[in-house]
């Protein structure tokens, strides 16, 4: 009875309390239903942007990289025929102002990019952040404007300097101040060429100190070898705007690198790298800090090996990677200066620094850079420390090395070397470099080493060492480096390996070095690569200079080509 | 009983909805968690061309792969092309040793090793191939160290395998001998003292 009473009452009570979930969760599965579909349409926004955002990068990219490359083939071209080239050398200054064109609008699109991103989850916020600068880095630039000038400079000054003086302003105009003194900064550099006084008075009307420090320095040592004097005195203004500069650690940069202009007396360079270890010692982070101090050292090495070696103990524990390479610069600079002890000192402590860095990688790369450094002072130390290496590829990188600095004097030590040389692809190299060497003073054992490198090379499933090989071998015998150039896969190595052997069959078989330079120059015009849009262009360009010294007329129609290559490379990219 | 029944109910009930609000407390603030906390140092400022900041007569512009210190010194220059490019090589590079280690490491008697090797050579070569190029452009370096490192990259889950084999095999060789050295302990002890 009881049972019968009360189970009404509470199936009517738990029809209530389910109705009443059910009500609740309608709404709350609405408001899921909903925020997921909000949450796909700001999917699609945020895509929307970023695609708008990455075909403006991608335009900006291909604009400025076709400017540059129309620039360099026409420019190229004018030194060859400045009226045929008169139109291109145009088309391609215009196509530089269109490149630098739209600054506005493009830093409006990474200001908006940015706006919106901010909400975004940090992994899309930091793509978002990053695409903008590369939006931002691009906008406005002068640097290809002022490269063409550069390039004009020999041939036509008055309108190089025109160019200069465009550059300057777009410079001027960039509202982004790090890209305004960079390009502010080298178009002040170009101008020196033509005219250094124009040169200083823009580097003068820098406002970044870092920019100005650097464009005067640069110019001071341009200046060093015709007017020592004036040098000196333009140096001074370097070193003020250096002392200026507020970021210790590019103070420290700017000042280290002003004790190292040609000229600088021992003791104001003693005194630079006082204050720029001063600086250094300002800097807050340990790792840059320690950086720092490590170039300090081997700056140091050029005007005083003792205080060198007494600033790279100074450096601290915490990268110990830091003064490797000061110890390694160390030796480097003493080596330039034809002291062998003091290099040797500095690369057996190099070596035992290496040992306490972590980074498997960055250790062996090191190791190979001792090896490569100690060869000049201690060849046999050089050759144990080599064998001592366990990977076979950077192994091969270091007796490379080591084959090619003994074949002048020993090749048949160095053949031996170069065959201990565990992949084939390092050893046909190495013994086709030896085999180059040897061939000024004995070409019968250079055609021996070339014969035995090309007996390596049967297994080889990348032919870039053929393609070494025919080039090295066609002075001595074009027939027999034809055939190996006609085993090469990729077209861009065949076109140089081609031209190569053309250039070498020219006094024997003019007909047939012709044919092969026909040859060359069709295979370089069909040349189409995934990563560089600009790849036939390239290749264009290095067959025209090759040429060049063969017969004008073709190479200038090889750079006519070349611009024409570059030209028909669209900029509009879709981002998919 | 009812109560009972009742009080099971409505406890049901409050469970259901206290999970309902919790979940969606928990999709609610998921949007927006930690957006304006960190900041971007991902971010690069990649330049294509080191003629970007240097004429084409500066020698350093030859240089840029040639030794310069390792990626880590890298970040602190002012160079970003030349950065981006010893990334790149470091990337490429360092994954193809770890995989050329563990190669070794798994080399022997055993076989293998042989095939992975025979894979990841033909990467190492066009790497060779790329750093013994002049660099003309950073898109262009970091386009093919990218996809020689994909390549490369494909060796890696088998690199992994035999890194783990390895690693196991080295604990049950430790333990065998670490089991042969107590058995042996044992009787020489035995020996020595309770079989006297």
């Amino acid at each position: 009875m009881t049972k019968g009473r009360v189970m009404p009452a509470s199936g009517k009570m738990i029809k209530v309390l389910l109705l009443g979930l059910v009500a609740l969760m309608l709404p709350l599965a609405w408001g899921c239903g909903s925020d997921s579909a909000s949450q796909t349409e700001g999917q699609d926004a945020t895509k929307d942007i970023v695609n708008t955002a990455t075909n403006l990068a991608q335009k900006q990219e291909l604009s400025i990289g076709r400017a540059w490359a129309m620039g360099q083939a026409a420019t190229a071209w004018a030194a060859v025929d400045p009226a045929g080239a008169r139109r291109a050398v145009a088309d391609s200054i215009e196509a530089a102002e269109a490149a630098a064109a739209g600054g506005d609008e493009q830093r409006s699109v990474a200001a908006d990019l940015r706006a919106q991103s901010s909400d975004w989850t940090p992994t899309d916020w930091r793509g978002a952040v990053a695409l903008a600068e590369r939006i931002e880095r691009n906008a406005s630039r002068a640097w290809v404007l002022r490269a063409i000038a550069g390039e004009l400079a020999e041939a036509d000054p008055a309108r190089a300097s025109s160019l200069l003086a465009t550059a300057m302003e777009i410079a001027r105009e960039n509202p982004l101040p790090q890209y305004r003194a960079e390009d502010e900064s080298t178009v002040a550099l170009e101008l020196a060429s033509l005219d250094p006084d124009d040169a200083l008075r823009a580097a003068a009307a820098i406002g970044d100190q870092a920019a100005k420090a650097r464009a005067l320095r640069e110019i001071a040592q341009q200046l060093s070898e015709a007017d020592s004097a004036r040098s000196a005195s333009v140096l001074e203004e370097a070193i003020s705007a250096a002392r200026e500069i507020s970021d210790p650690y590019d103070r420290a940069w700017a000042l280290r690198e002003s004790a190292l202009v040609p000229g600088v007396e021992a003791s104001q360079a003693g005194q630079l790298l006082g204050e720029a270890e001063d600086a250094a010692k300002q800097i807050v982070d340990v790792e840059p800090q320690e950086y720092a101090l490590s170039d300090i050292a081997v700056a140091w090495s050029h005007v005083d090996l003792e205080q060198a070696m007494a600033a790279a103990g100074d450096i601290g524990d915490f990268d110990p990677q830091a003064r490797v390479d000061a110890l390694i610069g160390i030796a480097e600079a003493r080596l330039s200066a034809s002291d062998s002890e003091g290099a040797r000192t500095a690369l057996e402590e190099a070596l035992s620094a290496n040992e306490g860095v972590l980074d498997v990688y960055e250790r062996a790369r090191a190791v190979n850079v001792i090896v490569t450094d100690m060869a000049p002072v201690d060849s046999q130390r050089a050759l144990d420390l080599a064998r001592d290496i366990k990977d076979p590829y950077l192994q091969a990188d270091a007796l490379r090395f080591l084959a090619e600095a003994e074949a002048a004097g020993e090749p048949d030590d160095a053949v031996a070397l170069a065959e201990e040389i565990e992949p084939a692809f390092v050893r046909v190299q190495a013994l086709t470099a030896i085999g180059e060497k040897v061939a000024g003073s004995d070409q019968e054992k250079a055609v021996d080493i070339f014969t035995k490198a090309l007996s390596e090379a049967g297994d080889l499933k990348d032919t870039y060492p053929l393609r070494l090989l025919a080039s090295a071998w066609a002075p001595l015998d074009p027939a027999k480096a034809l055939d190996v150039a006609e085993k090469v896969e990729d077209d861009q190595d065949r076109v140089v390996a081609l031209t190569d052997v053309a250039l070498a069959m020219l006094e024997t078989d003019p007909a047939k070095a012709h044919v092969l330079f026909e040859e060359a120059y069709e295979i370089a015009q069909k040349i189409k690569s995934d990563d560089d849009p600009f790849a036939t262009a390239t290749v264009l360009l290095d067959l025209a200079a090759a040429w060049l010294p063969v017969d004008k007329a073709e190479a200038a129609d090889v750079y006519a080509a070349a611009f024409e290559a570059a030209a028909a490379v669209p900029v509009e990219e879709s981002a998919g | 009983m009812a109560d009972g029944r009742m009080t099971r109910a409505l406890l049901t009930t409050l469970l259901v909805i206290g999970l309902g609000a919790a979940g969606l407390a928990f999709l609610m603030p998921a949007a927006h968690a930690d957006s304006n906390a960190d900041t971007p140092e991902g971010a690069v400022l990649t330049g294509n061309y080191c003629l970007e900041c240097h004429l084409s007569s500066d020698t350093r512009v030859e240089e840029a792969l040639s030794w310069g210190g390792g990626v880590y010194r890298q970040q602190y220059i002012p160079c970003d092309a030349l950065r981006v490019v010893t990334e790149e090589r470091y990337h490429a590079e360092n994954l193809m040793l770890k995989i050329a280690q563990i190669s070794e490491d798994y080399s022997g008697e055993r076989m293998g090793s042989e095939e992975m090797v025979q894979r990841l050579d033909p990467q190492r070569d066009n790497m060779d191939a790329l750093t013994q190029a002049e660099v003309q452009s950073v898109n262009g370096f970091a386009g093919s160290a990218k996809a020689i490192r994909y390549q490369a990259a494909k060796v890696l889950p088998d690199a992994l395998d035999k890194h783990d084999e390895t690693r196991r095999r080295n604990v049950i060789m430790a333990i065998v001998f670490g089991t042969i050295f107590l058995g042996f302990l044992g009787v020489l002890g035995y020996e020595r003292t309770l079989k006297k």
